[in-house]
């Protein structure tokens, strides 16, 4: 069972990321494309986007890692 | 950006300078203390981190074809492995680092950016009125 909780927090986790961090750059590359001069707000936006985005999984791996370990 | 970090930073130091003294004062939640305290730091390294993937990523966007530097991802593997790090420190060594303080101190500081970041864009949108 503890194989089965660490997969899931970690998959869930990874899904959920992948999706938000692959949205939040695909958007600001294309964004920052079209309107050069806007570099630097885009750049503050992404990285907040994506310092948000990371917590999760970040947290989920570690979880996933302490179930793996401590059963 | 570098205005948003530094003030979060700011924050950050001022939220590790109680937990050192809780450190150093109060024995008996010292592994709390160190937990909070390596977590915040680990928090931080990973927000320094994450600002310079940032700016290397986006810079390759706007260079031209031929001097294009190629970045591939925002260094994700890295933040969780510092994270990763502390807790497996947490895990082997129960009675000096508080696992669940060390944890939550690393998820402080994105959340510090968002609050620096919406002050920030309030105080810009107010100067602007007059």
């Amino acid at each position: 069972m503890s194989v089965l909780a660490a997969a899931i927090a970690v998959g869930l986790g990874a899904i959920g990321a992948g999706i938000g961090n692959g949205m939040i750059v695909s958007k600001t590359v294309e964004g920052i494309a079209r309107q050069p001069e806007q570099k630097a707000a885009l750049q503050t936006t992404m990285f907040i986007g994506a310092g948000i985005v990371e917590v999760v999984p970040i947290v989920g791996v570690v979880i996933g890692f302490l179930a793996f370990f401590s059963a | 950006m570098d205005k948003m970090m530094k003030s979060a930073t700011r924050w950050m130091l001022c939220l590790l300078v109680p937990t050192l003294i809780a450190y150093a004062a109060l024995p008996q939640w010292r592994s709390v203390a160190l937990g909070l305290a390596l977590g915040l730091l680990a928090s931080a390294m990973n927000a320094f981190l994450l600002q310079r993937r940032v700016v290397m990523s986006t810079e390759s966007a706007v260079q031209q074809e031929g001097t294009r530097t190629r970045r591939k991802g925002l260094g994700f593997g890295n933040r969780i492995a510092t994270v990763l790090l502390l807790a497996m420190f947490g895990y082997r060594y129960p009675d000096i680092i508080n696992l669940p303080a060390a944890l939550v101190g690393s998820m402080v500081m994105p959340f510090l950016i968002l609050v620096a970041a919406f002050i920030h864009t309030v105080k810009e949108n107010n100067s602007g009125k007059g």
